[in-house]
């Protein structure tokens, strides 16, 4: 019954804690070309965000991944299903990247 | 007169110079953790080639080239993928790992960017573009 409960608890507390953690990652392009369709485009990857759109104020929820979201200079949002990845650049996989400790400086 | 003219001088000249030191004494927020050339740092009105091992600071504006590419991570572990042609200000950056008060506001002119967000509160998040803000829902 213990262990029953225990695991239960372990459960519970690591989606919450995944759920906590989970943040969004998304892919965003500019343009500053008047006749790209355009101006923002907006991919999402994973987690969840939202889009307000200056012009209107409007705000648009981003849920599924993979879910494209274009805003036009004049700020009309269409949404569009594109698997493929907005940035046409590749990196250079991190490894080993320490984070910077710092400090408070003291003045003299 | 003399005498105070010169130390009025002195003191502004002084002061000037404090402001500069203090100016590049600010913690860095994060590392350029790759580049590829060309990619620039942009600190009031100060230009810096961008190198990986790079520190980043607050109100600066990263800039690449043509075939330019940056990933900065910053110190909560959001990580930034910059792409050729961009232009994006890091508009500021406040830590806050266990509170609610973090921050970490971007300002995106032009270009590609691959973004995602690190271990602070969702609600510290605010991606701009020129046409909208994009937040992390919580």
């Amino acid at each position: 019954m213990w262990r029953l409960w225990l695991s239960t608890l372990a459960a519970v507390l690591l989606i919450s804690q995944s759920a906590f953690a989970q943040g969004a990652k998304v892919e965003v392009t500019v343009s500053t070309n008047p006749k790209d369709e355009c101006a923002t485009k907006v991919r999402l990857i994973s987690g969840a965000a939202n889009f307000t759109v200056a012009q209107t104020g409007k705000v648009i929820p981003l849920t599924q991944p993979f879910t494209c979201t274009c805003i036009s200079a004049k700020g009309e949002v269409t949404n569009s299903f594109c698997p493929d990845s907005l940035v046409q650049f590749e990196f250079v996989p991190v490894q080993n990247t320490q984070p910077i400790v710092t400090s408070p400086t003291k003045l003299p | 007169m003399y005498s105070h003219k010169w130390m009025t001088a002195s003191v502004l000249a002084g002061l000037f110079a404090m402001q500069s030191a203090v100016s590049h004494a600010e913690s860095p927020i994060g590392t350029a953790a790759s580049t590829r050339p060309n990619v620039e740092a942009v600190t009031g009105g100060n230009t810096l080639t961008l190198s990986s091992g790079n520190a980043i600071y607050a109100n600066q504006t990263v800039r690449t080239g043509n075939r330019g590419t940056a990933d900065l991570v910053f110190i909560d572990s959001t990580n930034l993928n910059v792409g050729p042609m961009s232009e994006i200000r890091l508009d500021k950056f406040v830590y806050d790992p266990t509170g609610s008060s973090g921050s970490v506001v971007l300002q995106a002119r032009r270009g590609a960017f691959l973004f995602a967000t690190g271990s602070q509160a969702k609600r510290a998040y605010q991606f701009n573009t020129p046409h909208g803000t994009l937040g992390v829902q919580p």
